[in-house]
């Protein structure tokens, strides 16, 4: 019985690596990447997979083969040890290492993708605000200016421009969101309270899923959000057409 | 170095545990993440499709406004039954009306999506009472009076499609009724007509009780007279719709704000409960009887620019002319130049983003 479960304890690591190499191989991995970032962010989670991957197997590994190895064992008696201070001083040392190794090598990207000093120098391009259950973009219209008669609003459909530096403020009107576009390799905290600015550079033209990654309340899977990928004309004629239609006595 | 040792001495050592025992906590095991699995499948699967234990509930007492009828247990057990002849129960809705076109796949495609997403602040009944009401403030709607406040009917008509379409799509900025813009059209249509059925049943229940406490009986011709009155209300909506003009007929401009400023303050009345300075604070409100879902009146703040109704000229132009239903927010009587002055005026209060 005891041997059982050391082979309990080995399914562990063989189905989560098999787990792995499946959803890579079979289109469960990552949306394709279309912003100008995403290559260096994917970079670094396969920097932080490989670090954690190696260390999960060999630990959970070496744990289900010493349950084998040591199962059912009449007769044998336990020994205590209280460590090995070698082997122990290794390992810490290793692990400092790789945290360093982690922390030091992000730093470029993340200077670039989420420190305002690193920011593009172009103007604002909306306020999204999420709230429970939808997200609320505003554009400043042609004034350039928010909170003016000239804003164009659009509901849980943001429109960018392709191939352009989209810089935008996320805020909350209630709790904590998370404002999560996958295929631009985005996710940001909406914070009650705080004007968090974010940015990315889209590549590709086409709809992408905005989604809210922090559970925000009950109704946390209703709060469903479209990104619009487009080409600068066709951006400025809908802002235009979406104005027209507000503006409109009879819609 | 001694606690630990003394702590690790083996005469402290438990008895090994047996495989006997190993059988029993890897069985035990096994099958409660079974059985928990397997129950919220099942729960996902009966919410969906058959809505056990789910009923639509009578009322004991009617609320319309400071009006509170109370209604005696036999007056119920005689309209129950007549409500669900016509109206169905959540599992197998209908609307069993004589006049009234009612599609029956789509009621229940619409009370599906509706107990996903809609049921937990509306309630089962649409009463406005679910789960997570009581945490709400404006509460949700209670659509049982047949009452919607954002309508683009004339002040004595009922809503009409569209408009319960409209707040459907566009949620309620201010409010905790978010916006399904982004859903299958066909699903939102849907929920529409489910809405629909459950303020019609609310009603037809509300007239029913009111004759038998006025002595009537049910018998067939009462009911058939309470059908007509229901049906005409809900079919004469859309050809009440308040006809607008395609182009605004009053442009923004400084002169249409001025013009505005003066009958908010003058002719329109408006500050009386609004405030001189738009922010919902006028004199009037103390004091005042409560909405007809018997909720305190709360004169909406004009400067916020998160109006339940919507922002766009047209949305506050049709609050002016129809009022907003339900409360003491009357149907503008003015000229149609002047509403749209008053429009402009309003729409300048908001302040910066």
């Amino acid at each position: 019985m005891a041997r059982l479960w050391g082979l309990l304890f080995l399914t562990v690591p063989v189905a989560g690596t098999g787990a792995f190499v499946w959803a890579s191989r079979s289109g469960h991995w990552f949306p394709r990447n279309t912003s100008s970032f995403g290559a260096e962010i994917d970079g670094l989670f396969y920097v932080i997979l490989w670090i954690t991957a190696t260390a999960f197997v060999a630990t959970t590994g070496l744990l289900g083969w010493l349950l084998l190895r040591h199962a059912e064992r009449p007769g044998a008696r336990a020994r205590y040890t209280h460590g090995n201070l070698r082997v122990e001083g290794t390992l810490a040392a290793l692990t400092t290492g790789m945290l360093l190794y982690i922390a030091v090598t992000q730093f470029g990207t993340w200077k670039k993708v989420k420190f305002a000093s690193g920011f593009p120098d172009v103007p604002t391009l909306a306020h999204v605000t999420a709230g429970q259950f939808e997200w609320r973009i505003t554009y400043p219209g042609a004034d350039g200016e928010f909170g003016t008669p000239d804003d164009v609003h659009s509901l849980n459909d943001f429109h960018v421009p392709v191939d352009r530096d989209a810089v935008f403020v996320l805020q909350s009107r209630d709790v904590l969101h998370s404002f999560f576009l996958p295929h631009m390799r985005v996710k940001q905290d909406a914070v009650p309270g705080l004007r968090i600015p974010v940015w990315f550079r889209p590549l590709e033209e086409g709809t992408f899923d905005l989604v809210c990654a922090e559970l925000c309340g009950w109704g946390h899977f209703k709060m469903r959000g479209r990104l619009t990928v487009q080409s600068p004309e066709a951006f400025a004629a809908w802002l235009a057409q979406r104005k027209a239609e507000e503006e409109a006595a009879n819609p | 170095m001694r606690l630990i040792g003394s702590l690790h001495s083996p005469a402290d050592r438990p008895a090994p545990m047996t495989s006997g025992e190993h059988g029993f906590y890897a069985r035990t095991f096994f099958l409660v993440a079974a059985v928990v699995v397997g129950l919220g499948v099942l729960a996902v699967y009966v919410v969906d499709n058959s809505p056990i234990g789910m009923r639509y509930v009578l009322r004991t007492r009617i609320v319309r406004g400071k009006a509170v009828t109370e209604i005696p247990a036999d007056a119920r057990a005689k309209v129950e039954p007549i409500l669900t002849e016509r109206f169905g129960t959540p599992a197998a809705p209908k609307i069993d009306l004589e006049g009234w076109e009612s599609d029956g796949a789509r009621l229940l495609r619409g009370a599906a999506f509706y107990r996903r997403n809609c049921m937990h602040c509306h309630g089962v009944t649409g009463d406005g009472d679910g789960p997570t009401a009581r945490f709400l403030t404006p509460r949700p709607r209670d659509y049982r009076l047949g009452v919607f406040k954002f309508t683009s009917t004339v002040s004595s008509a009922k809503a009409t499609r569209e408009d319960l379409l409209h707040t459907v799509l566009e949620g309620m900025p201010g409010t905790m009724m978010p916006s399904f813009s982004l859903y299958d059209r066909e699903d939102v249509e849907a929920v529409v007509d489910y809405v629909i059925h459950l303020s019609m049943r609310g009603e037809f229940e509300e007239a029913l009780a009111m004759r038998l406490l006025d002595g009537d009986d049910l018998d067939e011709d009462v009911v058939e007279e309470e059908v007509e009155l229901l049906v005409e209300g809900w079919a004469d909506a859309a050809s009440s719709r308040q006809p607008v003009p395609v182009v605004q007929p009053v442009p923004s401009s400084a002169e249409a704000i001025a013009r505005g400023s003066e009958l908010f303050r003058g002719a329109g009345n408006c500050i009386s409960c609004h405030g001189p300075s738009g922010r919902g604070d006028g004199p009037s409100v103390q004091g005042m009887d409560p909405d007809v879902w018997g909720n305190p009146i709360r004169p909406a703040d004009l400067t916020r620019g998160d109006f339940r109704g919507g922002f766009r000229p047209i949305d506050v132009f049709r609050r002016i002319h129809a009022g907003v239903k339900g409360t003491p927010m009357p149907g503008g009587s003015m000229t149609e130049e002047q509403m749209w002055d008053l429009v402009h005026y309003i729409r300048s209060l908001r302040r910066g983003d």
